[in-house]
């Protein structure tokens, strides 16, 4: 058997520049975020396996240009007034002179916001009572379920998996850096293959480590 | 308590047979009352209300047609605020014709506008809308196919389209069996095509085949081939996931065989440590 490489998080994006955009838009309002042009609180939309959640770590990193202290908010703490005033409501005077690490906002991450909140109305005056001061993230699969309120408060950036000739440079790039070259229309062919299956760019990295995988099986024979 | 004699308690059993009797008769003949009823008045009524919508709906293009139609749902909303409707800013113009003349509650209004707006869809025009509504079954299925979202949509016209093949499929095929139940007649009303068995399923495929339904309905008849219809997409579908996975595997391993080690040479201290 084969040496397992686990091509996701071996060759994990690093930093926005290394991120595989699936188009130039998505690439856009990332990146005016990551520069600090885009202040809004932000909804990433979109299937599972997208990189959401990736770059909902990578933005803060860009605009703090280090790993800046998150808080993780669960989704399902968000169901009572209370709940949303104890994750996300501190001092507001003592949060614009000190940030965690001297940070230009405090991060606030949620993911899987698949539903709407019950503490809709508390949850949009925590969006706009912190604007400026928190930068709050939210991933999720199901935008129409998200309250319209607080979609109208945040910028939602819709990010489809990436088509398979977006990312062949990167499969390729991974596959030569653990030593292989390999025939280009035969790795397209089978991006192809399972983009047409599911379009979910961690499916890619699997189908990487299997022909990684069973490569190092055909050269140890 | 005084017990009742024999000859008492016939009476009184004679006495409360005949009140049942009676109750009985007054109630079958409300229960042709209500068949004549649904039958005759409540169609010629629909057939009214159906015809009513007719208008409304070429009242309402009349109206874009003559390039009033900003003006007249303008006056109307406003004649309604004087009749104490409100009508919201956002409110399709349609609605508003709609409300006009039935004058109803919202939900009724709804109805009916949602109703010409799946006229409106479908392309009907004015005249042959209550042939639409009765093709529909009705206002109320109007109002859902209307309201139906694109994905519910698109998975009744699959079901449909698939119970056209079905059909097709059953009148064709040949039997798996032949067998002769007893006393099994079997009236097949509406145009009805097929009959119906009831059986016994015992598991791996086996059925125990044991009456014959006496009569065959077009409901019986529409659910069945739905059922059929809906298990036909989900092979087929379930059959399209495999052949993708297949052809996933299938392109994976001529990736691997496409693959070569790179010339040790020519590679970098970064490949050389990752390999």
């Amino acid at each position: 058997m084969g040496k397992i490489v686990d091509a996701e998080s071996k060759y994990r994006p690093r930093s926005l520049d290394e991120f595989v955009f699936p188009n130039k838009h998505v690439e856009e309002v990332a990146k005016a975020y990551g520069s600090g042009e885009i202040t809004r609180p932000l909804i990433l939309s979109g299937t599972n396996g997208t990189g959401k959640s990736l770059l909902s770590e990578l933005i803060p990193q860009q605009i703090e240009g280090f790993e800046p202290q998150i808080n993780r908010v669960r989704s399902c703490d968000l169901n009572s007034s209370k709940e949303i005033y104890s994750q996300f409501t501190r001092n507001k005077q003592f949060d614009k002179l000190f940030t965690p690490k001297n940070q230009r906002y405090s991060y606030n991450v949620i993911e899987e916001v698949n539903f709407d909140t019950k503490a809709r109305d508390a949850f949009r005056v925590v969006l706009d009572e912190y604007r400026g001061v928190d930068m709050t993230i939210m991933t999720t699969n199901e935008i129409g379920k998200i309250d319209i309120g607080v979609r109208s408060r945040c910028e939602t950036l819709h990010v489809p998996p990436c088509e398979p000739h977006v990312f062949f440079p990167r499969a390729k790039a991974i596959i030569e850096a653990e030593g292989y070259s390999i025939d280009d229309d035969a790795l397209m062919a089978a991006l192809d293959a399972v983009y047409d299956a599911k379009p979910d760019n961690r499916r890619y990295y699997q189908t990487i480590d299997e022909i990684l995988r069973k490569a190092q099986s055909v050269a140890s024979i | 308590m005084a017990k009742f004699s024999k000859a008492q308690s016939a009476a009184t059993a004679i006495a409360t047979n005949a009140n049942v009797k009676a109750v009985i008769e007054e109630a079958n003949k409300l229960s042709v009352q209500r068949e004549t009823f649904e039958k005759e008045e409540l169609a010629r009524s629909n057939k009214a209300l159906y015809a009513i919508l007719s208008k409304v709906y070429a009242l309402f293009n009349k109206a874009v047609k003559d390039g009033c139609i900003k003006e007249t749902a303008k006056e109307m909303r406003s004649l309604l605020k004087q009749r104490s409707v409100k009508v919201q800013s956002n409110t399709p113009a349609l609605t508003c014709f709609v409300r006009f003349v039935f004058n109803s509650d919202r939900k009724r209004a709804y109805n009916y506008a949602s109703t010409l707006m799946a006229a409106v869809d479908a392309e009907i025009k004015p005249e042959k809308l209550a042939a639409f509504i009765e093709g529909s079954n009705g206002v109320e299925e109007c109002k859902k196919a209307y309201k139906m979202k694109d994905e519910t949509k698109q998975r009744v016209e699959a079901v449909a389209a698939a119970s056209v093949d079905v059909m097709d499929i059953l009148k064709t095929m040949p039997s798996v069996a032949n067998i002769t139940l007893p006393n099994a007649s079997v009236d097949l009303s509406d145009g009805v095509e097929f009959a119906f068995i009831v059986a016994r399923s015992v598991g791996n495929g086996k059925f125990e085949l044991l009456r014959a339904v006496p009569k065959s309905t077009k409901a019986m008849q529409t659910a069945a081939v739905k059922e059929l219809a809906k298990n036909l997409i989900e092979v087929a579908a379930k059959a399209q996931t495999e052949a993708k996975e297949q052809k996933v595997k299938v392109t994976t391993e001529k990736a691997v065989k496409s693959i070569s080690e790179k010339d040790a040479a020519k590679m970098t201290l970064k490949e050389l440590e990752a390999a």
